[in-house]
């Protein structure tokens, strides 16, 4: 069934116009670079100091205290303002995320154990530092209260457990470390399928199916020529991306090579064989790569898992998220940075992934044609 | 057995299609046997050798409607396809490798011995003169070089039935003959039959046999010499000193009944009759001149011609000397980085007031580069251009008014209806109210143009496309047509009717500018300029440089002949 010899001579044909078209090594090495720089330093999910503003209309012991110890933490950077008149210039030049007022008669309030109010303003314009800043000033402030009244005596309504955080598998919180990994898998769907996606549309479109289709290549070895060649591209762009993460990024690596490699592989194929299904059912440049970028490209970067988070979206969206390979790659890849090897995670993802590049393998080669119509 | 290729009774339906695009043909070819597949675009030609080569199902596909050597393509794929040889229309060349890796490619795909390899290939390379180009890229050669490259690549198994579709589309006529020879010295030396479909019909003269192809149908399966036979007694010459010829012509077409034909040719009108009838009711003098095999096709495909009057353009600006089109050392630079690519060079002619002159030449030549200058779509880079009396780059919207053009490709809107890109152009051209509906009333009427009025354009056949063009061209009365490659891809007989029209334009003191690279089109033309790498190599009448190089080895040489003639001298000086 195979003529290793005719594979052999199609793959160095197509190696050929690889490295003669400059858009293909384009594709297969500038764009991931381009890709993890943005992925690297323009995705972050890290919270930085944010700088709030404090009116104290009180100025008491009491709230001189709260605005020391707002002040003490290492995410908020406090400044005094005298009245709200300056506080809503700042606020809304940006230069401070909100503010709290502490009310005259705060510290009263507090003696008569009621439960004193404060007023926290914030920026609405930006939802999650704005939720961060409220949230954050409340509990500082409550956790002080509760101090003073165990300090003074008094009955305390609620318990003081303080917990002690610990986090686990990355422990210093930097989101590069689980974003430049994953991203691994945008990328190579860009440079499996959107390559790929051109190239049996260029024989046709071209009109070298024709005369490929009147010698004695079966579409099994046209096939498996045109897997093998883009394999080795992408694989050894898969490779410069790691070199990258790992040399330049710093990013650490602590599971096993062998299963970093099979599992790209395994992804490799299935993102190689939807790029030559569209192609094959495309017989157009054009469209082909349109549908690569909205059937490939898109799901993975929005259906992975890697920037929204799956589980919290709609009962559907996160079944339709299970067939998209991606989904299985990033968890692979990302437990194998963070984590090492968990086996339950890579077993299921190898056999998911294997099981789809083989169905696509399938579809791709009954949709083969070896007649023109 | 004798026969390589047997069909019989061969049908193919497209899927969707209402009709079969092939229609129950049946043909033979002997061993060693060139036949030309001739016949205008659409008639099936492609499909055919498509089915012969197994790419393509016929409906019929159990009664084993094609042998070849006594196999069915279909049942034994495998087999079939060491002893074919299939050129598409495109060479199935890659552009991006080199001349050697492209055979190396193709030799590797159908399994021959490495070791043989290198000999094989110089062989090709050196019979196709591509030696010296073997470590060229593709996509850096000529259209003729290419051309051959691809008949390299399917002669690497030396195969026995060789199919060639459409091998001379877009070569020079230099090179057309080049191939030509290839392709005889093949079938000598390897006993190759060889089909090679084309639509000129001035190919058909090489071949031992000619299947000729309309709408599907096999309509004539011979040689070139019966089918003369058949035509004897039927073509004559016409000439009568009180006309003039275009007048001649007109009145011929008025009078005479039974006409197949009726062309300019020099100083005569060539006419074809249906039967010797009614050539001798003809009210006029008749000098028998031989058949050709064009005139049999003419026939085969059941013309008839017709006569046309046009309404007078309402402009009549005066002019000195009757010029209306008038190109003065036109030329064109295309600069890249480091190379300056010279498009046109020096173009000069003038075109007078009711004559067609024709711009000739293969793809490439600079024709095109020449004509856009002309109706000022690019700048030309020095020397300037005149349409009655005004420079058109300055003058560029009074000229537009002046010029009627009719694109490549016929430049239509494809979802407009008919009558909806009338409207559209008679707005463009600035006609309103009465005058317009007036205006498009007469288009419809005197362009057929009624039965597909409210069809959309890209549902129309292509003979019909280009009137519908020539009418938008002609919808604000211009006193100058240009018309870029008008009759390509349009079958035979409505190319004869397309010039008919526009003899009825030129009667009327409409200059027309045309440029094509069917050689006998030329003799259409009041005068013709030769253009060939960027520069008019000559520019007479057709009759003059035809017999320019008249001698006695080729007494009546045909314009391809004299075109031939006057590259190779033009080559030799540029060597020199």
């Amino acid at each position: 069934m195979m003529n290793k010899n005719i594979i052999f001579t199609f793959v160095i044909k197509e190696f050929r116009q690889i490295t003669r078209d400059f858009s293909s090594i384009l594709i297969a090495f500038v764009l991931p670079l381009i890709l993890l720089f943005l992925f690297g330093f323009g995705i972050n999910f890290d919270t930085n100091t944010i700088k709030i503003g404090i009116i104290d209309e009180n100025n008491t012991i009491l709230s001189r205290d709260i605005k020391e110890s707002l002040n003490n933490t290492k995410f908020l950077d406090c400044i005094y303002i005298k009245n709200e008149i300056e506080a809503n210039k700042l606020l809304s030049g940006g230069i401070i995320r909100g503010y709290a007022v502490i009310p005259v008669n705060f510290t009263k309030e507090f003696k008569k154990n009621s439960n004193p109010k404060i007023q926290i303003i914030t920026d609405g314009s930006e939802p999650n530092t704005a939720k961060f800043v409220s949230s954050y000033i409340k509990g500082s402030v409550e956790s002080y209260l509760e101090y003073e009244k165990i300090k003074s005596g008094k009955k305390s309504n609620s318990s003081i457990i303080s917990p002690i955080l610990r986090i686990w598998y990355n422990p210093s919180l930097k989101s590069v470390y689980f974003i430049l990994p994953g991203s691994i898998s945008i990328i190579m769907t860009l440079t499996g399928a959107i390559l790929t996606a051109l190239v049996i549309a260029r024989e046709w479109e071209r009109g070298t199916m024709e005369a490929i289709l009147t010698t004695e290549i079966t579409k099994f070895e046209f096939l498996i020529s045109k897997y093998i060649a883009y394999f080795i591209l992408s694989m050894l762009s898969v490779i410069f991306c790691f070199f990258i993460i790992i040399a330049i990024f710093k990013v650490p690596y602590i599971g096993s090579y062998f299963f970093l490699f099979l599992i790209s592989s395994l992804f490799m194929l299935t993102s190689i064989g939807t790029g030559l299904f569209i192609s094959t059912i495309a017989k157009d440049q054009f469209i082909a790569g349109q549908m690569a970028g909205t059937i490939s490209f898109m799901p993975s970067m929005m259906l992975s898992g890697l920037i929204y988070e799956i589980d919290s979206m709609p009962f559907i969206i996160r079944m339709i998220s299970c067939i998209i390979p991606a989904k299985y790659y990033v968890s692979s890849i990302s437990s194998l940075f963070l984590t090492g090897n968990v086996y339950k995670i890579l077993i299921i993802s190898s056999i998911y992934l294997f099981a789809f590049a083989a169905v696509v393998f399938l579809l791709t080669y009954f949709c083969t044609k070896e007649v023109i119509e | 057995m004798n026969d390589i290729l047997k069909v019989k009774n061969l049908y193919k339906t497209f899927n969707g299609a209402k009709e079969p695009s092939l229609f129950d043909i049946s043909l033979n070819l002997k061993k060693g046997e060139k036949a030309a597949l001739i016949g205008p675009d659409g008639s099936g030609k492609t499909t055919f050798l498509r089915l012969l080569s197994g790419l393509l199902f016929p409906d019929n596909i159990k009664n084993d409607p094609v042998l070849i050597n006594n196999l069915s393509p279909y049942k034994k794929r495998g087999e079939i396809k060491k002893i074919i040889g299939y050129m598409p229309q495109k060479f199935g060349l890659y552009e991006d490798l080199t001349v050697t890796e492209n055979l190396e490619f193709y030799a590797g795909l159908k399994n021959i011995d490495k070791e043989k390899r290198a000999s094989l290939f110089f062989e090709l390379l050196n019979f196709s003169g591509l030696l010296e180009f073997k470590e060229r890229l593709t996509k850096k050669l000529s259209g003729g070089m290419k051309q051959k490259l691809g008949l390299c690549c399917v002669l690497l198994t030396a195969p026995k039935l060789l199919l060639l579709d459409e091998p001379s589309v877009g070569v020079d006529p230099v090179s057309r003959k080049e191939l030509m020879k290839i392709t005889d010295k093949l079938i000598k030396e390897n006993d190759t039959s060889v089909i090679w479909a084309t639509s000129y019909l001035d190919e058909a003269k090489y071949f031992d046999k000619v299947f000729l192809f309309s709408k599907g149908r096999k309509i004539y399966e011979g040689t070139v010499e019966n089918a003369k036979i058949v035509m004897d007694g039927l073509t004559y010459k016409i000439k009568d000193d009180k006309f003039d010829k275009r007048t001649l012509l007109n009145e011929i077409v008025k009078k005479d009944k039974g006409l197949i034909d009726a062309v300019i040719e020099g100083n005569y009108i060539k006419v074809v009759y249906e039967n010797k009838n009614f050539a001798e009711k003809s009210n006029f003098n008749l000098i028998k001149t031989p058949p050709l095999f064009e005139d049999f096709v003419m026939s085969a495909l059941n013309s008839k011609i017709k006569s046309y009057e046009e309404k007078k353009p309402e402009f009549n600006i005066k002019t000195k000397d009757n010029i209306s089109i008038k190109a003065n050392n036109l030329t064109k630079i295309y600069k890249t980085k480091n190379k300056e690519f010279i498009a046109a060079k020096n173009i000069d002619f003038e075109v007078k007031k009711g004559e067609i002159f024709g711009l000739l030449g293969p793809n490439g030549a600079g024709k095109s580069t020449t004509f856009k200058m002309l109706c000022s779509l690019i700048k030309p880079s020095f020397g300037t251009c005149e349409i009655m009396g005004l420079n058109i780059n300055k003058n560029p919207v009074e000229t537009k008014k002046l010029f009627g053009y009719m694109a490549q490709k016929f430049s239509l809107f494809g979802n407009l209806s008919v009558k909806q890109n009338l409207d559209f152009f008679s707005g463009v051209y600035g006609l309103f109210g009465k005058k317009k509906k007036e205006r498009i009333e007469y288009l419809i009427e005197s362009f057929e143009l009624k039965n597909y009025l409210f069809e959309k354009t890209d549902n129309l056949p292509l003979g019909f496309k280009q009137r519908l063009s020539l009418s938008l061209a002609v919808i604000h009365n211009p006193c100058v047509l240009f018309l870029d490659e008008p009759t390509s891809g349009v079958d035979p007989v409505t190319r004869r009717d397309f010039w008919m029209r526009i003899n009825a334009l030129a009667k009327n003191k409409v200059s027309i500018l045309v440029t094509t690279h069917f050689m006998d089109e030329a003799q259409f033309c009041d005068r013709i300029a030769l253009v060939y790498k960027g520069k008019i190599l000559k520019k007479d009448t057709p009759d003059n440089l035809k017999n320019s190089i008249k001698s006695k080895s080729n007494p009546n040489p045909s314009m391809e002949d004299a075109f031939i003639e006057i590259i190779k001298e033009a080559d030799k000086k540029y060597d020199e």
